[in-house]
């Protein structure tokens, strides 16, 4: 049954053909990410865990077919007030690498991405959509926006991304 | 448009944020005790300075943290942004 479920499933993304793979520059989506949002003073144990804000921190987990990171995170932080809670349908995950995956990103986003360090995050608009910006590497990020902007987000980065695309 | 720092994302754009009017109104101790002249001077007489002004503003795209800041209300320059804490 669970396994029917996940074959309903679709991406925000899903049907759009959402993607990119340029010399400078590559775009993808990673739908269905584990994302949990914790609120705690301390950073929570993750592999991918995101700075969103004071006591604000977003978790990032590979996909899975149940609520996977929520329960184990909540338990590990009940003890210190913090909490836990699931929000893996309220982004999508976009991932942008190249030299050129800034300078895009730039073209719509106010903020100045050069002082954000490697494992950094700051939220803020890219193109009018409320994101979430992590730095994964030099020339990696992942960009987590609300699934209902994220048409309108893809859309937009595929445009701007026209002149880097030889 | 007006660069507004945040104390805990650093210079924004406005447009990220949004006004909570002047800083520092204290709810009435015992409202039911106002008359009406009273609770609405409480609600809608603000100080409404020429010069500089504390304000509130809410991060909503960023940290969405509330905080103070002052601001002069001719050219908008912006000073001492700080946390807000409760009282």
């Amino acid at each position: 049954m669970t396994a029917d479920v996940l074959a309903l499933r679709r991406s925000p993304l899903h049907g759009t053909g959402f993607g990119l793979a340029a010399p400078g520059l590559t775009m993808a989506e990673e739908p269905f990410r584990s994302l949990v949002e914790v609120r705690s003073p301390a950073a929570p144990a993750g592999e991918l865990v995101w700075r969103l804000g004071p006591d604000w921190w977003l978790v990032d987990g590979p996909p899975a077919p149940v609520v996977a990171l929520e329960v184990p995170l909540a338990g590990e932080l009940r003890a210190a007030g913090g909490v836990a809670t699931d929000v893996s349908a309220h982004r999508t995950t976009l991932v942008l690498t190249g030299p050129h995956a800034a300078t895009l990103i730039a073209h719509g986003c106010p903020i100045d991405l050069s002082i954000v360090p490697v494992g950094g995050c700051v939220q803020g608009t890219l193109a009018g959509a409320q994101v979430a910006l992590g730095r994964t590497g030099p020339d990696s990020l992942r960009v987590y926006v609300r699934a209902a902007f994220a048409r309108h987000l893809a859309t937009w980065l595929s445009d701007a991304a026209t002149p880097y695309v030889e | 448009m007006i660069r507004v720092p945040c104390p805990h994302c650093g210079d924004r754009d406005e447009t990220e944020f949004h006004y909570g009017g002047e800083a520092g109104v204290a709810y009435p101790a015992d409202p039911s005790a106002l008359d009406d002249a009273a609770w609405a001077s409480y609600l809608f007489v603000r100080s409404n300075p020429r010069g500089w002004l504390r304000e509130r503003w809410f991060h909503g795209a960023g940290c969405r943290r509330w905080f103070n800041l002052e601001r002069h209300t001719v050219t908008d320059e912006i000073r001492s942004p700080s946390e807000m804490r409760p009282q």
